[in-house]
């Protein structure tokens, strides 16, 4: 496999609260953005990608089947709830602090991927498909008929139903996807997604298909140029 | 004809030593306030607490309507806050002419005004402004009150004594309830308990809750220590110390802090002294983030301005609010040693309280809340869960509840700004009635009442009336290779709560049935009031 990553502070904040860690030997993919004031939001994602990795790095050779690699997922995402509540605990300026969480294991031609919250993962074949789910009560909302995309208040699509170490206790969400050699998968953060539509993605990813390097850098410059509201942070990694 | 309108000034002290102090001119008047020194000439004279009022300090030429304003040869300069549009404040110099300029810019931010503005010789005061000196904050309120005569039969109003519930509606009639202070809202029978126990009471005896020294003269430095008789707890400066941990910032606004507490979303909460009376308070700082975030601020500040003005046993207390040198907001409320029903539910009562414990804790958070849901504009507090509802040990060493954490309150007629925070789930998911997943601004005092159903289950079952997935029960679903069903997806569907006598089979009925009918998905079904639900359960206390 063929792997690119970066993460960028955008255009208008001031420090960048997203992480990211990619294993290419293990097949361990992970990218955060955190949330909280006083630099918290940066150590929430931190703390919550150290956490994940530690536990995936752990169990992930001896995790067998799609079960087994499920559950090695779902435990490294509540360790990293538990890490960030317990540290929130006793440190009060990091209080209320929390991250979006997205974790990927590639194993025996496959692709097994979860998360909470809104950073998303992405799979492009001949067209784009958003695996994920963003974890939003306006997504929410909308995916159960409840209420018209027009009719759901604007900011009921930036209140998480889900984040880590924040909400009560978190339901992670596992996507599973068989690949084929040239898949690509996207791992990112909002900061991209509120700048670039899904098909101006795709664009830029096949423009620089042979270059996975350029590929992110694109990407990162595209939404900077739409404004870089907020900070970007991209993993792409080409099956081979 | 005798009838026309009278034109009235009214002056009330908000803020300060003498809070509550009404003025009201209706002839021509010239009105000297200071402090109570020797040397003064004020016709009124503020506590010789607030230090920074002079002994003369400002001159009031006063003809109703028209009211000037002149400083009286102050040192600190006089202040005037005027929301007309924007906020602006005016100044009028004292004879420490640099100081004043630089006192002007930090009460500009303190009152949020758009800009600063000297007036020389005198300033015409209009209704609604705010006159600040030293600690003290002088509102003036212009009205042209109409005689009786002429004055509309308004719709009577229900009051009910804040102590025993007794209807006081006939006592209160005609008086204008804005200038009613808390003891007016007591029945004769509870005034006259009140006053005995003032009288048998040694107003005197303020004592240090850690080792029993009488702190009697430092205690009342402020003149608040009667209002907060029942209410403050008080340590000596040995004991305070002996508390001390670690903290970010030692000092803030008057205030020692002792160690940490915990967060509300968005502020954290400190243990703190109150270095001139030995007051121990629950000292509320807002994070760096909300005074960059206007949408934050707003939510911190509704909460003071709706805690401020909140006298009830069952709900906490604010004490005081203001800004730190870093310009971070702070309020500063009663302290409740024993924590949470949260924090109890556990230490206490190994995760179960028995229900007669539970419906007394429950009916009282139910009294305060139908006080609240009746107060002024009338609120939702929108946030009721254990975490919220904090307890202290009364003058016989039995809990008492009180509902805290006003940070999501907001009231359900005036439909104001929406605030609701971003990022973050608003409310505990498992609280929530479906009504506030739909339409989280749009909710209503019953949707406090199903907060306080699904509560009360919880306090006596130790578990939730809908199957949340529990961490093991999600590996043991991936197991079988079953998808989870989202706590959102239990409570907006069809799901029907889990009766609690499944859970506690030897439960009263009439209990039961109680708290399923708080707990109804459909708002017709549920009790429509805090009030009725506590009537409900109150039979079952102990």
């Amino acid at each position: 496999m063929k792997v690119a990553y970066k993460s960028d502070i955008g255009r208008k904040r001031k420090n960048n609260e997203d992480h990211i860690q990619a294993d290419m030997e293990k097949g361990i993919f992970i990218l955060a953005d955190g949330m909280g004031g006083h630099q918290a939001g940066e150590v929430a994602s931190d703390l919550a990608v150290k956490e994940a990795y530690t536990y995936l790095v752990n169990g992930v050779d001896k995790a067998e089947d799609e079960k087994e690699i499920s559950k090695l997922l779902m435990g490294a995402l509540f360790k990293a709830h538990d890490g960030i509540k317990e540290k929130a605990k006793t440190d009060l300026q990091m209080m209320g602090m929390g991250t979006t969480l997205v974790a990927m294991v590639l194993k025996d031609n496959k692709a097994h991927i979860c998360h909470a919250g809104d950073s998303r993962a992405y799979h492009l074949r001949e067209e784009i498909r958003q695996i994920t789910k963003d974890h939003t009560l306006g997504d929410y909302l909308v995916e159960r008929k409840l209420l018209e995309p027009d009719k759901v208040p604007l900011q009921n699509w930036h209140t998480l139903t889900q984040a880590v170490g924040l909400t009560e206790d978190i339901i992670p969400e596992l996507n599973h996807i068989e690949l084929k050699a040239g898949d690509m998968l996207l791992l990112c953060s909002d900061g991209l997604t509120d700048m670039l539509s899904d098909e101006e993605i795709k664009k830029v990813l096949q423009k620089y298909r042979d270059d996975l390097g350029n590929a992110v850098d694109g990407l990162i410059k595209e939404a900077n140029q739409n404004g870089g509201k907020d900070n970007i942070s991209v993993v792409l990694v080409e099956f081979e | 004809m005798g009838l026309d309108p009278q034109p009235k000034l009214i002056l009330t002290i908000v803020k300060g030593p003498d809070q509550n102090k009404i003025f009201e001119f209706t002839e021509q008047d010239n009105f000297l306030l200071g402090r109570d020194a020797r040397g003064s000439k004020a016709h009124f004279r503020l506590s010789p607490e607030d230090k920074f009022v002079s002994r003369n300090h400002f001159l009031l030429e006063i003809n109703p309507p028209d009211c000037y304003m002149r400083d009286a040869g102050s040192l600190n300069g006089t202040f005037v806050v005027r929301k007309n549009g924007g906020t602006i404040l005016f100044f009028l110099k004292g004879r420490e002419e640099k100081q004043c300029v630089d006192r002007a810019k930090y009460i500009a931010k303190m009152f949020q005004c758009e800009s600063y503005k000297e007036v020389t010789e005198r300033i015409k005061l209009e209704n609604g402004d705010l006159i600040k000196v030293g600690d003290t904050v002088i509102e003036v309120r212009i009205v042209q009150e109409i005689p009786k005569a002429l004055q509309e039969v308004k719709p009577k109003e229900v009051f009910s004594c804040i102590r025993c519930r007794k209807n006081i509606s006939s006592a209160l009639q005609g008086k204008e309830v804005e200038k009613l202070t808390s003891d007016d809202f007591l029945c004769r029978e509870c005034k006259e308990k009140q006053k005995r126990s003032k009288k048998s009471s040694p107003q005197e005896a303020i004592i240090c809750s850690g080792c029993h020294k009488d702190l009697s003269s430092e205690g009342n430095r402020d003149g608040r220590a009667w209002e907060l008789k029942d209410i403050a707890l008080y340590w000596c400066k040995n004991c305070a110390s002996s508390k001390e941990e670690k903290v970010p910032v030692p000092r803030m606004g008057g205030y020692h802090i002792l160690k940490g507490l915990g967060s509300g979303g968005f502020g954290v909460v400190y243990l703190a002294w109150h270095e001139k009376t030995g007051r121990l308070v629950a000292f509320k700082l807002t994070r760096e983030k909300i005074k960059r975030n206007k949408q934050l601020l707003d939510r911190f500040k509704r909460e003071i301005g709706i805690m401020k003005e909140l006298r009830h046993p069952f709900l906490v207390r604010l004490y005081d609010e203001g800004i730190t040198e870093e310009e971070n907001y702070y309020f500063v409320s009663e302290y409740l040693p024993e924590g949470s029903l949260a924090d109890q539910l556990d230490k206490r009562y190994g995760g179960r309280i028995p229900y007669g414990e539970a419906c007394y804790f429950i009916a009282q958070a139910l009294d305060g809340l139908s006080y609240f849901h009746n107060f002024k504009e009338k609120y939702v507090h929108r946030d009721l869960k254990p975490e919220n509802i904090f307890l202290r040990k009364d003058g016989k060493g039995k809990l008492v509840a009180k509902i805290g954490d006003f940070g999501l309150a907001k009231s359900y007629i005036l439909h104001g700004g929406t605030i609701t925070k971003e990022g973050e789930w608003a409310g505990t998911i498992y609280y929530c009635p479906p009504e506030q997943i739909h339409s989280f601004k749009d909710v209503m005092p019953s949707t406090d009442v199903y907060a306080m159903g699904i509560t009360l289950y919880h306090l006596i079952t130790g578990e939730f009336p809908y199957d949340f997935p529990s961490r093991k029960k999600l590996l043991d679903m991936i197991s079988i290779g079953e998808k989870p069903r989202d706590p959102i997806e239990i409570i907006l569907g069809e799901d029907k709560p889990i009766r609690i006598e499944e859970k506690l089979p030897t439960l009263h009925k009439g209990l039961a049935n109680a708290i399923h009918k708080a707990i109804e998905k459909d708002v017709s079904k549920r009790f429509c009031s805090a009030e009725e639900f506590k009537n409900a359960i109150e039979r079952y206390s102990s």
